[in-house]
C-alpha cells in the first residue's frame, strides 16, 4: 500500500536542483555582509553574569559606527542585511543611513520589505515623500509608487504618520496608503489610478487634494481640466463652471477642452447665457461648428450678429455641422 | 555540485561538526548550513507546496539557523531545532504570501517541463496537481510525517527526532496521514469530479 502511495507522492516530481546552488550563492553573499562573532561559552555563573554586565556597560558606552548604503535596484528585488537584527529586499531605489540599532532608510520608489528582529533594542523608521513609519521588532513592506506611499504589517506592529496629520498604528494583516502631499504628486496618484481604470471616489479625492495643494500653475490646470470631466459626467454644472472659470489663469494647454465642457454642459441644461461665453472662447479659436451652436443661442437677441457667426463658419462644416448652420438660418428667416 | 543523485546522497552531518557550529566557529556554521541545505531546501519544497517560494524561505532558515545555533544546547538535538526553524519560517512566509504580489520578483513556475508528447505532458501535469492539491489539503502535521517518511524514506524514529514527539505518535500520525492522502487521491482521480466522464 505504501509503495502504491509512494508512487502517487512521486508524481510531485524532484524539486529544481539548480536551486540549491541559487540559495548557496545568496547565503554566502548574506553571510559575508554579517559580522562574525565567535561565541564561547563561560563556564561559572558568577563569571558569566559579570561578563554580561561588563559587555552591557561596553554596549551602552560604545559609539557605534554610523554608515549609509544606497539601495538601488530598479527590476530585480535584492537582499540586504543591515548589522545582525535589520533585514530588506527591495525592489526600488533608497538610501540606509545609521548604526546597526538606529537606522533610517529614505525610501524614494519601489517597494522594500523590512524584517526586524524583536526584542533587540533595535530603532528602525522608512521615511518616504509621504509617511514616516517606526518600528521596533516587526515585519513590514513599504512600497512607494505613484499613488503614494502604502505601508503594510505581516508581523508585529508599526506607527505610521503621513505627512498629511493622518497617524495610524497598525498590526499585522493591516494595510494603510499615505497619500502624496504635493500637488503634483497627487496629479500622479490620480494619474495611476485613471491608468488602472479607477475613476470612483478615491480618483475624485486625488483631485480634490491636489488642487488644494496646489498655489496655481499649469499644474492646478491639469487636475481643473480633470476634474471638469469627471463633473460633466455627474452633470454638475456649477462645478463645471467654476472650474472652468479658475482655469483661465492657470491654463494647461487645454483650454478649448475645457471651454467646450463648460459650454457643452450649459447648452445640455438650456442655458445659453452661461455657454455663450466659453462657444465665444471656441469660436476664437477658429472652431466653425461652435460657432453655429454661438449662433443659435445668440439668434433670439443679436439675429445679425448670429447669421453672420453662421455665415462665415458655413465653409468650413461638414454635412451635419451644415444642415444644423441651416436650421439657424430658417430660424433667422433666411431661407 | 548537480544532479539529483547530490540532494538525494547528501549526508547529515556529524555531531563534532554541529558542536563546532555550536561553539560559535564561522567555518563549522557555513559547513553546517551546507551540508544541510539540501535537506532544508526539500522541506521548504514539500512543505510549502506549489507556487510557494521555496529559495527564499529555505535561504531565511539557514540565515535563522547561523544567527541562533549557539543556542543549541545539544548537538542532538540540532535536527530538530533546525526543523522547527523550518516550520516556523514556513507558517510566517505563507502569512506574508499577499505581500508577493506586490514585488515584481519571477513566478514560481512548480510544474513538470513540457517535453515530448503533449497529450502525455499535460496529463502529467493534472497527476502533478492533484498529488499537490491533495498534500496541501492535509493537515500540517499530517504532510510533515508523510514528507518526511513516505517521500524522504525516514525512519518513524528520524522523524520523531526531527518532529520532537514520540515514534508512536509519528507511526499514528503517519497512518491517517496515508489514508486522508489516499482518499483525497482517489476523490481527484474520480472522472465524474473532474467532469470529464458519466456518473
Amino acid at each position: 500500500m505504501s509503495d502504491n502511495l509512494r508512487q502517487e507522492l512521486e508524481k510531485l516530481g524532484e524539486p529544481d536542483l539548480e536551486a540549491v546552488d541559487r540559495i548557496w550563492a545568496r547565503y554566502t553573499t548574506t553571510r559575508a555582509l554579517e559580522p562574525r562573532r565567535r561565541r564561547h561559552r563561560v563556564a561559572g555563573g558568577v563569571v558569566a553574569l559579570a561578563a554580561a554586565a561588563a559587555l552591557t556597560a561596553l554596549w551602552a558606552n560604545a559609539e557605534e559606527p554610523e554608515r549609509s548604503v544606497d539601495l538601488a535596484s530598479p527590476v530585480t528585488p535584492v537582499a540586504h542585511d543591515w548589522g545582525r537584527n535589520v533585514s530588506l529586499q527591495a525592489v526600488g531605489q533608497g538610501t540606509m543611513t545609521g548604526t546597526d540599532s538606529d537606522s533610517v532608510l529614505e525610501w524614494s520608489t519601489g517597494t522594500v520589505q523590512v524584517e526586524v528582529t524583536p526584542k533587540t533594542n533595535t530603532r528602525m523608521a522608512v521615511v518616504t515623500e509621504e509617511a514616516r513609519v517606526e518600528v521596533i521588532g516587526t515585519v513590514f513592506q513599504v512600497r512607494r509608487d505613484a499613488l503614494g506611499s502604502t505601508v503594510g504589517v505581516d508581523r508585529g506592529e508599526v506607527a505610521v504618520h503621513c505627512k498629511d496629520g493622518t497617524q495610524i498604528d497598525l498590526t499585522a494583516g493591516q494595510s494603510h496608503t499615505c497619500l502624496p502631499v504635493t500637488a503634483a504628486g497627487l496629479m500622479g496618484r490620480a494619474d495611476e489610478l485613471n491608468d488602472s481604470g479607477r475613476r470612483g471616489d478615491e480618483y475624485v479625492e486625488a483631485l480634490d487634494l491636489g488642487i488644494a495643494a496646489s498655489s496655481g500653475g499649469p499644474v492646478l490646470g491639469e487636475l481643473l481640466a480633470r476634474r471638469t470631466e469627471v463633473n460633466v459626467a455627474k452633470g454638475d454644472l456649477e462645478a463645471v463652471l467654476a472650474d472652468a472659470e479658475r482655469y483661465l489663469s492657470n491654463d494647461s494647454g487645454r483650454l478649448g477642452e475645457v471651454s467646450r465642457r463648460a459650454a457643452y454642459l450649459a447648452l445640455r441644461n438650456e442655458d445659453c447665457a452661461r455657454a455663450i461665453p466659453w462657444l465665444q472662447r471656441l469660436h476664437a479659436q477658429g472652431s466653425a461648428l461652435d460657432s453655429v451652436l454661438l449662433a443659435e443661442c445668440l439668434t433670439p437677441t443679436d439675429p445679425d450678429r448670429a447669421r453672420e457667426l453662421v455665415h462665415h463658419a458655413l465653409p468650413a462644416l461638414d454635412p451635419a455641422g451644415s444642415e444644423r448652420a441651416q436650421r439657424v438660418l430658417n430660424a433667422l428667416g433666411d431661407n | 555540485m548537480t544532479g539529483p543523485r547530490w540532494l538525494m546522497t547528501s549526508r547529515l552531518p556529524r555531531a563534532e561538526l554541529t558542536a563546532h557550529a555550536i561553539a560559535g566557529d564561522p567555518a563549522a556554521i557555513d559547513a553546517l548550513a551546507k551540508a544541510w541545505l539540501p535537506h532544508v531546501y526539500r522541506w521548504c519544497h514539500r512543505l510549502g507546496g506549489p507556487g510557494f517560494d521555496s529559495e527564499d524561505a529555505a535561504h531565511e532558515v539557514l540565515i535563522t539557523m547561523c544567527r541562533r545555533v549557539h543556542t543549541v544546547r545539544d548537538p542532538n538535538a540540532f535536527p530538530a531545532w533546525l526543523f522547527g526553524i523550518t516550520r516556523r519560517t514556513l507558517a510566517n512566509h505563507r502569512r506574508r504570501a499577499w505581500w508577493k504580489r506586490w514585488l515584481p520578483a519571477a513566478v514560481v513556475e512548480d510544474r513538470p517541463a513540457d517535453r515530448g508528447d503533449p497529450e502525455r505532458s499535460f496529463e502529467a501535469m493534472c497527476a502533478h496537481e492533484q498529488v499537490w492539491d491533495a498534500l496541501m489539503e492535509l493537515k500540517p502535521i499530517h504532510r510533515e510525517v508523510l514528507v518526511l517518511c513516505e517521500l524522504e524514506e525516514r525512519s518513524a524514529t528520524e522523524a520523531a527526532a526531527l518532529l520532537g514527539i514520540p515514534a508512536g505518535t509519528v507511526k499514528s500520525r503517519l497512518r491517517a496521514a496515508r489514508t486522508h492522502f489516499r482518499g483525497l487521491v482517489e476523490d481527484e482521480s474520480n472522472p465524474a469530479i473532474l467532469g470529464v466522464g458519466g456518473v
